[in-house]
């Protein structure tokens, strides 16, 4: 006692390194936290979202100053696209004898998805972990939207990840490049050719195609191919390297996932 | 330092932290609670600067809990570069601010080679050399920030000067 009353500082240092590398220990064993991290995670996402809102307000509204010409042109190409899309989506369209017939067919199979919209939930991100080089991410929806965990994220550009953890108005979701899983993919171009692929340590993807001479090329897209967790025909990336492994007798290729995670501003949860 | 200046000075920072990530652009944002921990670590003795420690701390393992993928992590990294400044100061004059700025860089990147060791050792497959090449733009907002503090504090906490540099 009198070593410590003499070394109050040394001892408060120690105190504080000891509880973090505990507190550590169990979190990156992956357990334990969870109540803990739910209820401060709820109580948090509250304040974080009101703050990021402000921040994104102000920022959007002083670059719009500085980019007004760019927003003018970014405006009329939009008007462009949208007229383009409303076009494809006449030609798209069913008309309303085939959506009846598919209707009926649709609850003769008892099929529930063909609503559509409950399926899916659209988030926005609130915060990045403050770790520069990770892309982990809350975002603005949890368990009250139905949200679970290892539910699969995605964006208009592809795959994004899983949902990590949830909490009753947020979820933490960690990308593709963020943890060793592998993914089970084909080629857009030819759905016979299957592989596998996970992350690399510089944020990018690796993989191998599971037959030996694989008509893999440069720029090939990557979907998906529905084994494992996440569902069929998701882009995941392009494949920027091919090379033959004589070692282990493999095609190996390099991917860059499609998803531009430092640009991400709203996401989708599949249910 | 009284831990009823600290603590609420440093619950203010750590409510606005998410307003200035969501500010700044290209993760610039300082760690408004680290920088200004670190940067008073120069100015008190190590008794002096526990409150400010303690409580930065307490406020990055709530913010490890909330959003980060380990908690602890962050704490340990700044009770590291905390310790790295209370040694190394002892051997330069904190009146230069070139010396200053030098070891104040030097805790920062202290503080996220830290985080990347304990991350990696939790399982993060990220690597050295991309981690640290993702890391400039918060090093210069970190840096800026607590160069600031450094100009504010250094001209109040200091009474009596060792040299002219500030005149």
């Amino acid at each position: 006692m009198r070593w410590i009353r003499e070394h109050k500082v040394l001892t408060a240092a120690i105190a504080i390194l000891l509880a973090a590398v505990i507190i550590f220990s169990v979190s990156a064993a992956g357990g334990g936290l969870n109540g803990v991290t739910g209820a401060f995670g709820n109580l948090y996402s509250r304040v974080e979202k009101q703050m990021t809102a402000a921040g994104r307000a102000i920022s959007e509204n002083v670059s719009g100053i500085f980019s007004y010409r760019q927003l003018q042109k970014e405006n009329e190409e939009l008007k462009e696209e949208i007229n383009e899309l409303k076009e494809e989506m006449n030609r798209l369209a069913l008309n309303e004898e085939e959506l009846a017939d598919l209707r009926e067919l649709a609850e003769a199979l008892n099929y529930d998805f063909i609503d559509g919209t409950s399926d899916i939930v659209s988030a926005t991100i609130i915060s990045f972990d403050g770790l520069n080089w990770t892309n982990i991410f809350t975002v603005n929806e949890g368990s009250d939207s139905g949200i679970e965990e290892n539910d699969v994220v995605i964006c208009g550009d592809g795959l994004v990840g899983r949902v990590s953890q949830v909490g009753k108005n947020w979820a933490r979701v960690m990308s593709l490049t963020d943890e060793s899983v592998k993914i089970s993919f084909k080629s857009g171009e030819d759905t016979d050719m299957l592989g596998i692929v996970e992350g690399t340590s510089d944020g990018e993807l690796t993989g191998y195609m599971l037959e030996e001479k694989s008509g893999i090329k440069k720029g090939d897209r990557l979907v998906t191919s529905g084994v494992g967790m996440y569902p069929d025909g998701i882009e995941i990336g392009t494949v920027s390297k091919v090379w033959y492994d004589s070692d282990s007798q493999l095609t190996r290729i390099n991917v860059s996932p499609s998803v531009d995670f430092e640009s991400l501003d709203k996401v989708s949860v599949v249910l | 330092m009284r831990y009823r200046v600290i603590v609420p000075v440093f619950a203010a920072a750590f409510v606005l932290q998410p307003f200035l990530n969501s500010l700044l652009p290209w993760n610039s944002a300082p760690e408004l609670i680290v920088s200004a921990g670190l940067m008073l670590c120069f100015f008190y003795s190590p008794e002096d600067a526990l409150p400010a420690v303690v409580t930065a701390s307490v406020l990055e393992l709530l913010h490890d809990l909330a959003i980060d993928q380990y908690a602890g992590a962050s704490v340990v990294a700044l009770v590291a570069a905390a310790a790295f400044v209370l040694l190394v100061k002892q051997f330069i004059n904190i009146e230069n601010a070139l010396m200053t700025a030098g070891v104040y860089l030097g805790a920062i990147v202290i503080d996220y080679v830290v985080i990347w060791i304990l991350y990696r050792l939790a399982g993060s497959p990220y690597g050295f050399i991309y981690a640290m090449s993702k890391i400039p733009a918060s090093v210069i907002g970190d840096f800026l920030f607590g160069m600031i503090l450094y100009f504010i504090f250094v001209r109040r906490l200091i009474k009596h000067r060792r040299d002219r540099y500030f005149r």
